[in-house]
């Protein structure tokens, strides 16, 4: 028999067929019901800003779920702050596959996505969210918007969804030079898509409150520096899932209140610790198996190790400018570390991880992402020769079926026992 | 001499520089360099980039950021080959004016960037010498290569297996800028130009508007589509996808890793797709011969199985045997297990399966596909759809009403979903074969063996008896591993009912089970699964032998 969770993923799963509306309500009340407990009854290790932050998003998912005509459907890397500002809420696929992963309902809409077509190899956070709209749990939503960064599935995935629910779709297109040419680019597309979404919604876009969901999204960024200013001479040790909220935090819940609110929480909650530091102190590269019992086993709230920052929350330099939104929104597109070369991802990587007082890297090579899978035996070879040991870790951030779980443990506790001079 | 893999890469402006261009499209021996600098979960075409990357003919690389795999090709070239010019072209998404402007600053970018590499400077006259007219489509049918960019090696079977010339319409042989009626003079308006016009090319699936991309179907001389899919690309599966489910051409999917191997699947695959457009071409290629009996020779991984039928196309007599090492040793040996039948006795014996052109006796050649669907439509003419799992591969077949194929699939490079996979498994489990599908119907608890690959499907089962599951329970989730594997097979192909499934694999009750219950529908087995492929390869004999 197995846990409550496996079970209610079998519920599911035996609904998605015949009844994906039935799934998809079993679904929404389930992401409903977990940030109530959340809010109301946290784990106790879990510390109130990550509790928090779950209390926000997990509610969020199950709105995307429950009313869809509300919601446009967006990659992690568009600036949502336009969204925020016109009440429209934001579902991206890497947020709702690790949702249906954590309710253990992946196989089916895995599966679902095969059947139509997708190939094995394709990104499974995208995978799933194709699978999941291919088998209609999931509803339409009322537009679907990207950036064209950071991989090839933003093309694809977005492109079928527009397709599949004929609803308005509108892609910005990121140039791969830093320059300012490429920063203006881009700046008038973010206008174009203003102007794209009030149209098609309905709903006007007041430059009033863009400002104000940039001053959100300033307060927010700065918040999280100055906590990372502090992590680094702190031992906190934490759950995988808390970095992928940060990272939620940082870009697609990027210029909403609630987003200070945890960045404040988090900022008085690492301060308040003593200085020093105890265990080996890990930099993650990439997404993380939040979801795999022997990964959890290894790494939530170990004395042994801990993940102290992901490349994901570090990618972007840029504070946001409420005086110049569309600018400063392009920006941080154009100059964040997931656009460009390696070279810019790997240096920003690296200075990291001298800031946070690291002792090795872990990349972690999610199925299907060639960009990050290209550029490992490039980052491994710079890290190692900066002096920071790096394991690369072949994995999959949200589907079960692609995980060799023996290997990736092998791997993991040979690599902390490199670390720990043991080897 | 300058490399380069994007259609959309000026080379008309390394002309004006003096330069000539070369597209790397070989498929490579082996990826042991392009692994070592990237990641072997990497697209198969940008690792064969890299491997050709290594020629010391190359005097530069210039890529375009047409996706992740070649952005980090580029990364890991400049690194490797500091000495050389590397670039990569910013292509923009989009192609309106913004766009254009964009992709124009980069023309610039490059023609600076190479001016202070090579200390030579841009000749507009060498430029507009460079425009060269499109080459004329055929004017008689013609099958088009669609999808990702095909390996040279590659074009040259398609070539080599069509009875119709072949067309290359994917990035690697549809590049094709128009000149203007006339030049603009100054370098700034030129490059303005330039940009417009590589943006103004059929777009590739990486552009935001592929709408244009419909043009490819509309030449009315397409008698078939070759649809070419990489490993790790995926780009084209999509477009595949619409193109299954709305294209009235006969359509044909082929995945290829770009690497010298796998001749062997690519070559059943395209044979079965000229018999199916060409219905009448697998039978002439038999040679008449006296005799009472005719034959069909099933030359498989695992076993060869040979089917005998009287003039009247009576089965009377037939024999399964291991195949062995080599296949014509395999057929000698199918033969002498022949009760009362000799080589000699036989009007025609066609051969079908992998070893198929190995078969020295044999008087003609059929894929096994063909053969598949001849033999069922024989044994069952209600099938529309035979799901057919052998040792080495795994296929699903759609037939007409009148048993020709109208579609099929079959599975990638990769033993997931193959009597192999079982046959694995069962070792693993230190079961007998035979025993595997009784075994699977007295399962009591629900497992689900999740891993998609073999090997790793292989630790799951070692964890789960491990963790003391019962040997009944773990092969039932082995069953249904199969099972899905094949529906979605099913699925991707559009069959319908009524179902058949042949191959050995028909004889394991579990896993019909399981596919049953996934379909929805029952399966019908024929009391001589294993022998569909020989039954039809006769058929094709008797076919020959009665004219």
């Amino acid at each position: 028999m197995g846990s409550v969770v496996d079970q209610f993923g079998a519920i599911v799963g035996g609904q998605v067929g015949g009844h994906p509306r039935r799934a998809r309500w079993l679904l929404a009340t389930a992401y409903h019901l977990v940030g109530a407990q959340m809010r109301y009854a946290p784990p106790k290790r879990l510390g109130k800003a990550q509790s928090y932050i779950q209390s926000v998003v997990s509610p969020m998912m199950g709105h995307a779920l429950a009313h869809g005509a509300s919601c446009a459907c967006v990659n992690v890397f568009l600036p949502c702050e336009l969204l925020h500002a016109m009440d429209i809420t934001p579902m991206f696929p890497e947020g709702l596959a690790c949702y249906v992963t954590s309710t253990s309902t992946d196989t089916v809409f895995i599966q679902t996505a095969e059947e139509h077509g997708v190939p094995e190899s394709y990104c499974s956070y995208h995978k799933m969210l194709l699978g999941i709209a291919e088998s209609g749990v999931l509803p339409p939503p009322c537009a679907i918007l990207n950036t064209s960064l950071a991989c090839d599935a933003n093309q694809l995935t977005f492109r079928r969804l527009s397709e599949l629910y004929h609803v308005p779709h509108f892609t910005v297109d990121v140039p791969y030079q830093p320059n300012e040419d490429a920063v203006a680019y881009v700046a008038d597309q973010l206008r174009e898509m203003g102007r794209f979404l009030s149209q098609h919604t309905g709903k006007p876009l007041s430059e009033q409150r863009l400002r104000q969901a940039l001053s959100y999204s300033r307060e927010t960024v700065q918040n999280y520096w100055r906590y990372l200013g502090l992590r680094a001479t702190r031992s906190m040790p934490d759950e995988m899932t808390s970095e992928m909220f940060a990272m939620i935090a940082l870009h697609i819940m990027r210029g909403k209140p609630e987003m200070v609110k945890y960045t404040n929480l988090l900022l008085h909650q690492v301060a308040a610790l003593p200085e020093g530091l105890c265990g080996k102190r890990l930099l993650w590269v990439h997404t993380l198996p939040y979801w795999q019992g022997s990964m959890k086993q290894i790494l939530n709230f170990s004395d042994r190790c801990e993940i102290v920052a992901s490349d994901m929350t570090y990618e972007n330099m840029i504070l946001p400018d409420p005086d110049h939104p569309y600018e400063s929104m392009a920006r941080m597109l154009v100059e964040g570390s997931y656009n460009g070369g390696a070279d810019r991802r790997t240096e920003r990587t690296l200075d990291m991880a001298k800031k946070m007082n690291i002792d090795g890297i872990v990349c972690f090579c999610h199925w299907g992402c060639k960009q990050t899978s290209g550029a490992a035996g490039y980052m491994k070879r710079t890290f190692e020769a900066a002096g920071y040991p790096t394991l690369l870790l072949d994995g999959d951030g949200c589907d079960s079926g692609n995980v060799g779980d023996g290997q990736m443990v092998t791997r993991l506790q040979a690599f902390m026992e490199q670390l720990e001079g043991r080897i | 001499m300058i490399g380069y893999t994007c259609k959309y890469t000026p080379l008309e402006l390394f002309a004006a520089f003096g330069y000539s261009c070369t597209l790397l499209n070989s498929e490579a021996a082996d990826f042991e360099y392009a692994e070592t600098l990237t990641h072997n979960h990497f697209c198969c075409h940008a690792k064969a980039v890299l491997e050709d990357s290594r020629s010391a003919a190359l005097e530069g690389l210039v890529l375009v950021n047409c996706c992740d795999s070649l952005r980090r090709t580029y990364d890991v070239a400049r690194c490797a080959h500091p000495e050389r010019f590397t670039f990569l072209l910013d292509l923009p998404h989009h192609d309106d004016s913004c766009a254009r402007m964009q992709l124009s600053r980069e023309l610039h970018r490059l023609a600076e960037e190479f001016t202070a590499y090579s200390g030579k400077t841009f000749d507009i006259a060498q430029f507009k010498a460079a425009f060269v007219p499109a080459p004329p489509l055929p004017q008689e049918p013609f099958l088009a290569v669609l999808g990702a960019r095909a390996g040279s090696a590659m074009l040259e079977a398609f070539r080599a297996h069509s009875p119709i010339p072949v067309v290359d319409f994917t990035c690697g042989g549809n590049r094709h800028i128009a000149p203007p009626e006339q030049f603009p003079d100054a370098f700034d308006a030129l490059m303005d130009w330039y940009a417009g016009a590589l943006l103004g090319q059929l777009p590739c699936m990486r552009m935001d508007g592929i709408g244009r991309r419909e043009e490819l179907l509309n030449h009315p001389n397409i008698k078939g589509i070759i649809y070419h899919t990489v490993k790790f690309c995926d780009y084209y599966a999509f477009e595949y996808e619409t193109l299954r489910k709305t294209c009235a051409i006969p359509l044909l999917k082929l995945e290829s890793d770009f690497s010298r191997a796998a001749a062997g699947q690519l070559a059943t695959r395209l044979d079965a797709f000229v018999e199916r457009i060409f219905p009448t071409a697998a039978a002439a290629r038999s040679t008449k011969k006296s005799g009472s009996y005719v034959a069909g020779i099933d030359s498989g991984s695992t076993t060869t199985n040979v089917a005998v039928l009287d003039l009247d196309g009576n089965l009377v007599a037939s024999a399964i045997v291991r195949t062995g090492p080599k296949a014509g040793v395999g057929a000698e040996k199918a033969f002498a297990a022949l009760a009362g039948f000799s080589k000699e006795d036989m009007a025609a014996i066609v051969a079908t399966g992998y070893g198929r052109n190995n078969i020295p006796f044999a008087t003609g050649a059929v894929t096994e596909i063909t053969c598949h669907a001849r033999g069922a439509h024989y044994l069952n003419p209600a099938a529309r759809t035979i799901v057919d799992i052998g040792g080495q591969d795994s296929k699903v077949i759609c037939l007409g009403a009148d048993g020709t194929v109208t579609n099929f699939v079959m599975n990638d490079k990769c033993a997931a979903g193959t009597g192999r996979f079982l046959e694995l498994m069962a070792r693993t489990m230190e079961v007998e074969l035979d025993a595997l599908g009784e075994l699977g119907l007295q399962w009591k608890e629900e497992l689900t063996i999740s891993s998609i690959c073999t090997v790793f499907a292989e630790s799951e089962v070692v964890s789960l008896i491990a963790d003391n599951h019962s040997a009944a329970d773990i092969v039932h989730g082995l069953h249904k591993s199969v099972a899905v594997k094949t529906s979605a097979l099913v699925s991707r192909v559009g069959g319908v009912p009524d179902y058949m499934m042949t191959g050995g694999v028909a004889r394991n009750r579990g896993v019909v089970k399981e596919i049953e219950t996934r379909l929805g529908a029952p399966l019908w087995i024929s009391d001589v699964p294993d022998l569909c492929g020989a039954l039809g390869a006769a058929l094709f004999a008797l076919e020959h032998v009665q004219g």
